[in-house]
């Protein structure tokens, strides 16, 4: 686990397989949802939910982000955050106030 | 220079990724590059961000747009495009163990497998492109009879082809980054290898395929049921 001792930061091949299994798992489903007969914002609650954990999935593991720093992890972490903030008062924006 | 002089063994062997001078050993300085390149990505996922302001505005006032214009997109094209890059980003995984375990032989399989899917991912693109514009379909407007009526047809292949076009420049990038690995790994001995560049050109090609994973179900697989 310890990337300190020389060796890679990066998944083995066995779990860089098991996440690449998932992430297959999850477009899948993704697609498989997008024909059901669903309310529009209940599709974009799915579909974002769905990216995330992707996100999260691949920025965890194949970008080792769990083994990092945790300065490093604290920068990634904002980058997210305040995207998330930024997005919702956006939408907040667009949807009610009339930006 | 251009003398092609071997390189003198500056560091003890125990060390032999080049730790440069504020470092004190080479995970010091691979913590370093790691932080690095996640500053570097977080600018990143900012100018992503105002694209996605452009959707959010486009998706919220007009979902007729999307109704319209959306089916119009390949869903089952974009869905092997979203395959690809994830294969990518497996291989791309892969290389970089490869690259700090001193695997040299499959570290070169691994960075060619990865530029093969970056570059399979950009053909279905340019294919996907070409298509949609010898239908009409672009966000090119002729100015004598076209504006008007408000949003239309070419503000939704608009937001379409400037979300995308900027993405595809991104995977574009990573192509050209991935090279040059290929051409370093290719003239360097396994022992000489360093972990340190594969690993940042690795965390830029895993953001591009997370960015997809955003864009192709707001793109592709909005507005299916109607």
């Amino acid at each position: 686990m310890n990337h300190r001792d020389g060796s890679s930061p990066a998944p083995s091949v066995g779990a860089a397989l098991v996440v690449l299994s998932a992430l297959l798992i999850l477009t899948a489903t993704t697609v498989g949802l997008a024909f059901l007969e669903l309310p529009p914002a209940v599709h974009v609650g799915l579909a974002l939910t769905i990216a995330a954990i992707k996100a999260a999935l691949v920025a965890a593991v194949f970008m080792h982000l769990l083994r990092e720093a945790p300065a490093t992890r604290l920068v990634a972490l904002m980058a997210a955050v305040l995207l998330a903030i930024f997005m919702l008062m956006v939408t907040v924006d667009v949807r009610h106030l009339g930006g | 220079m251009s003398e092609r002089a071997p390189r003198p063994a500056r560091i003890a062997p125990a060390m032999s990724e080049a730790v440069r001078e504020p470092f004190a050993d080479p995970a010091h300085q691979r913590d370093a590059v790691a932080l690095g390149m996640w500053a570097f990505l977080g600018q990143e996922v900012l100018f992503f961000g105002v694209l996605f302001v452009f959707y959010t505005h486009l998706r919220v006032r007009h979902p007729e747009l999307f109704a319209a214009f959306a089916p119009r997109l390949d869903w089952r094209l974009a869905t092997a495009m979203t395959v690809a890059l994830l294969l990518s980003s497996f291989t791309m995984a892969l290389a970089v163990r490869f690259a700090f375990v001193r695997m040299r032989g499959k570290l070169l399989s691994s960075l060619l497998a990865t530029t093969a899917l970056g570059a399979a991912f950009l053909a279905m693109k340019g294919w996907e492109y070409a298509h949609h514009v010898a239908r009409g379909e672009s966000p090119i407007v002729d100015l004598a009879d076209e504006l008007g009526p408000g949003p239309g047809l070419s503000t939704f292949f608009g937001l379409y082809f400037v979300l995308t076009g900027f993405h595809a420049l991104h995977v574009l990038g990573g192509l050209v980054a991935l090279g040059w690995l290929v051409i370093v790994a290719w003239r360097t001995t396994a022992e000489d290898l360093r972990g340190s560049p594969v690993m940042a050109v690795g965390l830029y090609w895993h953001f591009v395929d997370i960015v997809w994973l955003f864009l192709f179900p707001a793109l592709y697989l909005a507005g299916r049921p109607a």
